[in-house]
């Protein structure tokens, strides 16, 4: 069993779903209150990722943060980082996949709670992000949690653009979705069972924590 | 073409399964063979390993074309491919492919041994790719595999392997000669591997059982091994 795979899907996941929430959860607040018309353009370049095939993704963001690329010389110069072969490009490119996930659900469920709270809350004074983090966050505490489960699992399962960015290296960059591959393509076939059996256990079990979390309702902080 | 299985209108179609190595050489041959035979050529190249696998699991592929006689003995036992179709055509060598020169030439170690330019050293994954578990080889003998496993990644095959170095993501590579020669590898340095440091890597081709086109695809792998092919050694 390949644990390094495993603990290396769940670092990736988790990493790029907590970027994906700090990032996403603002953003689809800002996009919920943008003018009509504004608000279509703005979903619609935040859905982008999710329709475009992941090879695509892969190709843009090894332009975007490849050696040779500004942002990537750069950052080799100055710290002597590279996204390429790193386990921090997988985290790139599921954080990439999975924000239309999370913003396109949060959105929505910002816009379905009612403005008046939040005007209610900025005449008795409050400033902007006291009023997102303790009146349209709880309110829209189970779309943030349904975004968050979707944003995960969209994570976990990045095989595409990670392969193309962050390469199939041992303990690195062997992501559970890409060990089943080479598994499968070897023919090590009660490897590759025993690696989707185990991913699909894990994510299974995250959903169902992540959907008992959401009955409990909204958290305590309000 | 007479004696060829194709019964509806239209050119028969051979869909030969390459180790990517393979492909730039078998795709000249391929052109003229199509203008012989009446027949439509089509190349899917890959890691041995990987199309191997994929003719294990039905894929409608007529010919198998590969850098290691392993996956054609595999696939042979397995009655996957006909045991007497199996031709050998060819010697595949090994060469470094990086994108800065050493200065005073060397020997093929060189560009792996310049510790300040080099991040990352690609090869194609062993597992599945011939060429990768020569390099591997070659880098064990070298005494170097161990210093350098922290900067080894994985190509799914050698053509992905030499992008990694075209494009500069990995400094050094080691690849077939087949795609420097076919020019693939225009502003890189290239060194000559030690042959003696690796396993001779034997091309060979066969017919896969399931083809619908086997005496077609016969005629192909015969012509292919009767080819006076490009596997001469290169003078340095």
């Amino acid at each position: 069993m390949d644990w390094d795979a495993l603990r290396l899907s769940l670092q990736v996941g988790l990493t790029a779903t907590a970027f994906s929430v700090v990032v996403g959860v603002p953003l689809a607040w800002w996009i919920a209150r943008l003018r009509p018309g504004w608000r279509e353009t703005a979903s619609a370049l935040v859905l982008v990722p999710m329709v475009l095939p992941p090879t695509v993704l892969g190709y843009y963001l090894l332009q975007a943060v490849g050696r040779r690329s500004f942002i990537g010389s750069a950052l080799e110069d100055a710290f002597g980082f590279s996204f390429v072969f790193d386990w921090t490009g997988a985290v790139l490119a599921a954080f990439v996949v999975s924000l239309p996930f999370l913003v396109r659900t949060v959105q929505a469920g910002f816009e379905s709670v009612d403005r008046a709270y939040e005007e209610a809350a900025r005449t008795l004074g409050r400033g902007e992000l006291s009023i997102f983090m303790t009146v349209a966050v709880p309110l829209a505490w189970r779309s943030v949690l349904a975004g968050v489960a979707l944003a995960f699992g969209r994570a976990v399962g990045e095989f595409g653009a990670t392969l193309m960015i962050a390469g199939n290296v041992p303990g690195r960059t062997r992501t559970m979705s890409i060990a089943i591959y080479e598994a499968v393509q070897t023919g090590r076939a009660s490897e590759a069972q025993i690696l989707a059996l185990t991913l699909t256990l894990a994510t299974l079990g995250l959903l169902i924590a992540v959907g008992l979390a959401a009955r409990k309702g909204v958290p305590s902080w309000r | 073409m007479a004696g060829c299985a194709a019964p509806g209108p239209g050119i028969p179609e051979i869909v030969v399964g390459t180790a990517s190595s393979l492909e730039p050489a078998l795709r000249a041959f391929a052109d003229s063979f199509e203008e012989e035979e009446n027949v439509r050529i089509t190349l899917l190249p890959g890691a041995s390993g990987v199309i191997a696998r994929q003719i294990e699991e039905g894929a409608p592929i007529d010919v198998f074309a590969s850098a290691d006689p392993a996956y054609t003995q595999r696939l042979a036992d397995g009655g996957f491919v006909e045991p007497a179709s199996v031709r050998s055509f060819g010697e595949g060598r090994l060469v470094v492919v990086s994108t800065f020169s050493v200065r005073g030439g060397g020997d093929w170690t060189s560009p792996l041994r310049s510790s300040e330019k080099l991040r990352y050293v690609a090869i194609a994954n062993p597992r599945t790719a011939p060429y990768g578990a020569a390099a591997r080889d070659a880098l064990t003998s070298a005494g170097l595999w161990d210093a350098l496993a922290p900067k080894i990644v994985y190509g799914e095959s050698v053509a992905q392997v030499l992008q990694f170095v075209r494009t500069g993501n990995a400094d050094v590579g080691l690849v077939a000669r087949s795609l420097v020669d076919a020019g693939l590898a225009e502003g890189l340095h290239v060194a000559d591997v030690d042959p003696s440091a690796y396993r001779p890597i034997a091309e060979t081709a066969a017919v896969v059982s399931a083809s619908e086109h086997p005496l077609l695809a016969q005629r192909f792998v015969d012509a292919l091994a009767s080819e006076p092919g490009p596997a001469a050694p290169v003078p340095s």
